[in-house]
């Protein structure tokens, strides 16, 4: 608790406390209710964007490898 | 016959392949944490590989793996209490372009709101309003009536909106500064959270 206080004093996260950064701190409802579903969007969107993940495909080539090698299925390195 | 048609291994492959990028943003938002996501993921597709014979072709392997993420996710959940982590770099990204009198959204923010609310709430929210899955889809994915699923995504939304109206966190508009305090007020509370 305190050294929540403490930080909110440090960067000037209540808005009622000395300097304002920004104009209007209180912002309608519906304001909240598009920023945050552009958010929600945003913030899923951003992830499906970035490129495979090369251990997850070579996972994958390994699974499939070992299928296809079912009977001698010695090189799954556990 | 118990087994209805499965899928021939490389289409099977394939069709995990593409659910990946999917599963990376459900279990990223559900866990706050890139790396636990991302092992969340390995480890959905170990599970999905080995029952793959389940896998009725022609169903939404999306919905079919993310009952596995999600499974995966809320049971280890309980077995070790889970310490969310919060990305710096990821935390400078802004969510929504912001109107000339809108402060930007940071993910660093939502992030934390989403991990305040119930495990239910959060996957809702996070299936319907950043998924854009339907009630029906995310309700059959959470195991659910679709009531059910409503209500939650309702509350969830409200929930979340109150947090980031309280100001509770920076909205970061100035700087690196507000950054790092927001990071690293997310770790302290999440310390909080695990250690009451």
């Amino acid at each position: 608790m305190a050294s929540r206080d403490k930080n909110q004093t440090e960067s000037s996260k209540r808005y009622d406390a000395g300097q304002q950064s920004k104009d209007v701190p209180v912002k309608s409802k519906e304001d909240m209710q598009q920023r945050l579903g552009l958010g929600l969007k945003n913030m899923y969107l951003s992830v499906l964007d970035e490129p495979l993940p090369d251990d997850m495909l070579a996972l994958l080539d390994q699974l499939e490898d070992d299928d296809d090698s079912d009977s001698s299925r010695s090189h799954l390195n556990e | 016959m118990s087994k209805t048609k499965a899928l021939p291994p490389a289409e099977f492959k394939q069709q995990l392949t593409e659910a990946i990028p999917h599963l990376r943003a459900f279990g990223r938002s559900l866990s706050g944490d890139r790396d636990v996501a991302d092992d969340l993921v390995q480890d959905t597709l170990l599970k999905a590989w080995a029952a793959r014979d389940r896998f009725i072709a022609g169903t939404s392997m999306r919905a079919w793996t993310f009952v596995i993420l999600r499974n995966t996710f809320f049971s280890s959940m309980r077995r070790k209490k889970f310490t969310a982590n919060y990305d710096e770099l990821v935390a400078e990204r802004i969510l929504s372009a912001p109107a000339p009198q809108q402060e930007p959204l940071h993910l660093a923010d939502l992030q934390r709101g989403l991990m305040e609310l119930s495990d239910d709430q959060r996957e809702a929210i996070i299936l319907v309003g950043a998924g854009g899955y339907s009630y029906e889809e995310a309700a059959e994915i959470a195991n659910c009536a679709i009531g059910t699923m409503k209500s939650r995504v309702s509350r969830a939304r409200k929930a979340l909106e109150e947090i980031l109206e309280e100001g509770r966190f920076t909205t970061a508009s100035d700087g690196h500064v507000n950054l790092t305090a927001t990071a690293l007020e997310n770790i302290i509370g999440a310390v909080e959270k695990i250690a009451p």
